[in-house]
């Protein structure tokens, strides 16, 4: 490799070496969820899933990605739903980001969500990109869902189980869905209504955020806090999103005082891992999380941010 | 296997019918297939908002959608709002406000602009600026391009928009040179 290839490969995101138009693949595009799964199950690894389409035809040109069998899911009416019953808040996977910002329901009982779909790229992506496929990446919709402590239903033609997001992710660039399977619905359990989200970004739009807080709360009149769950991601890095069981633990059951909150927000940046790239640096990530985890919090509270 | 598709798409509002492998985008189709070149290939990543067209009335960043999806449905480019003779209110706005240098950003900044006055009329600026959020322009610092859709929404003279940035000499800026 060329020195210069290696000074690039230090300082920012690691890609393929080539960048250019899209190997063709074979486009099928099932009518009914049971026969897109029956396509999954035929064509197993060589099969790639595509709802919008804005992920998987960037890893596509820069080969990270190479299916021989590309299967649009777009059609699938079934998998386009907001919905709500006693569980709580039902989103299809198909609902693309604006849908989500602009749904009644989701403002209502997951305000954080909405913001964070509002916050994702720019208007136009906005109206290509799904829930279901930022879910399954474990992109910017990931940690106020983790907060929101949501459940994805994955259906197969083996079956359907059901399993909590915690769980989903298991590692960079790697979740629980297997070859077969399909996201079908997203539970947002009905949940605390004190809610709070930071982010921050190098820009306000079209950009992965550098560092995500997310803070769902359960607190009495005295600002003792009874139950909390905080949702921490990196946006697009070779990192995945997850829950700071250890910052919750410091919260849960003491009352949420400056010094208390400061540290939490200590314990959440030291149990973090954040990704060193050409985006930030794993130093800086490490500082700002804490930060956007006080502000969050703050904003769950309804006190003032700094 | 399904590697190469004949589709029929509406482009302004005319029926084409193209052959297109899988992964060509409906930007390539477009631009190479069409020579319809109002929209710009810009990133080809979705970031710069420069390939923006309305697709069945969304706003879409044509570079990431798949051409074979686009099967039945319906394409606006600035090649579809007016002409040099007859130009949509925007474009006249854009050109009035002088809200072009290089123009490059143009097309995108002017279908995402379409996008949002199709749906909310009467914008306010702050919804002008979140509407163009997605679009880069490198070259104007995007006031008068804020200012000309506010112009084309509210028309000059209204409180909203910035008279200062309305060309002194509009009709000098003839549109066909």
């Amino acid at each position: 490799m060329a020195a210069h290839a290696a000074d690039l490969q230090a300082s920012g995101p690691v890609y393929p070496p080539f960048f250019g138009p899209a190997p063709n693949a074979d486009l099928l595009r099932p009518a009914t969820l049971d026969e897109a799964l029956g396509l999954l199950a035929a064509h197993g690894d060589r099969a790639a899933v595509m709802a919008g389409g804005t992920s998987l035809t960037l890893a596509m040109r820069r080969r990270i990605e190479a299916p021989e069998v590309v299967v649009y899911i777009g059609d699938l009416a079934e998998l386009r739903f907001i919905r709500t019953d006693s569980d709580g808040l039902h989103i299809g996977p198909l609902v693309t980001h604006n849908q989500l910002a602009a749904s009644p329901h989701v403002r209502e009982r997951a305000p954080i969500l909405a913001r964070a779909a509002a916050q994702i790229a720019g208007p136009a992506v906005r109206n290509l990109a799904t829930v279901g496929g930022n879910v399954a990446r474990g992109y910017d919709l990931a940690p106020p869902l983790l907060a929101l402590d949501a459940r994805l239903t994955l259906r197969s033609p083996r079956g359907q189980r059901t399993l909590p997001l915690a769980e989903f992710y298991l590692g960079p660039a790697w979740n629980a869905l297997q070859p077969d399977e399909l996201i079908t619905d997203i539970l947002v359990p009905t949940l605390f209504p004190a809610q709070g989200l930071n982010v921050v970004r190098r820009r306000k739009a079209n950009d992965f955020a550098i560092a995500q807080v997310a803070v769902v709360l359960d607190v009495d009149g005295d600002g003792l806090c009874r139950d909390v769950r905080v949702g921490i991601g990196f946006g697009f890095g070779v990192t995945f999103p997850v829950r700071a069981t250890r910052a919750e633990a410091e919260l849960r059951g003491r009352r949420l005082e400056q010094p208390l909150i400061e540290r939490a927000a200590a314990v959440l940046a030291e149990e973090s891992n954040p990704p060193d790239d050409g985006h930030a640096s794993a130093w800086y990530r490490r500082k700002v999380i804490g930060v956007c985890f006080e502000r969050a919090l703050n904003q769950a509270l309804g006190r003032p941010i700094i | 296997v399904a590697l190469i598709h004949n589709i029929r798409l509406t482009v302004n509002g005319r029926p084409y019918d193209v052959t297109v492998r899988s992964t060509d985008s409906l930007l390539d189709v477009l631009r190479m297939q069409l020579n319809i070149t109002g929209p710009k290939r810009g990133c080809d990543e979705g970031e710069c908002g420069c390939c923006t067209v309305l697709l069945d009335g969304r706003a879409v960043v044509a570079c990431l959608v798949w051409a074979p999806l686009c099967d039945g449905k319906e394409v606006l480019t600035v090649e579809g709002l007016g002409s040099p003779e007859n130009p949509h209110p925007l474009q006249r706005a854009f050109h009035e406000h002088l809200g072009t240098q290089c123009g490059f950003c143009t097309p995108g900044m002017v279908m995402a602009a379409k996008a949002l006055l199709d749906q909310n009329p009467t914008p306010t600026r702050e919804e002008v600026v979140e509407a163009l959020a997605g679009n880069l322009c490198r070259c104007t610092g995007y006031y008068k391009i804020i200012e000309a859709v506010l112009a084309a929404a509210y028309g000059d003279g209204d409180p909203r928009v910035d008279s200062g940035s309305r060309s002194v000499f509009p009709g000098l800026n003839r549109y066909q040179w």
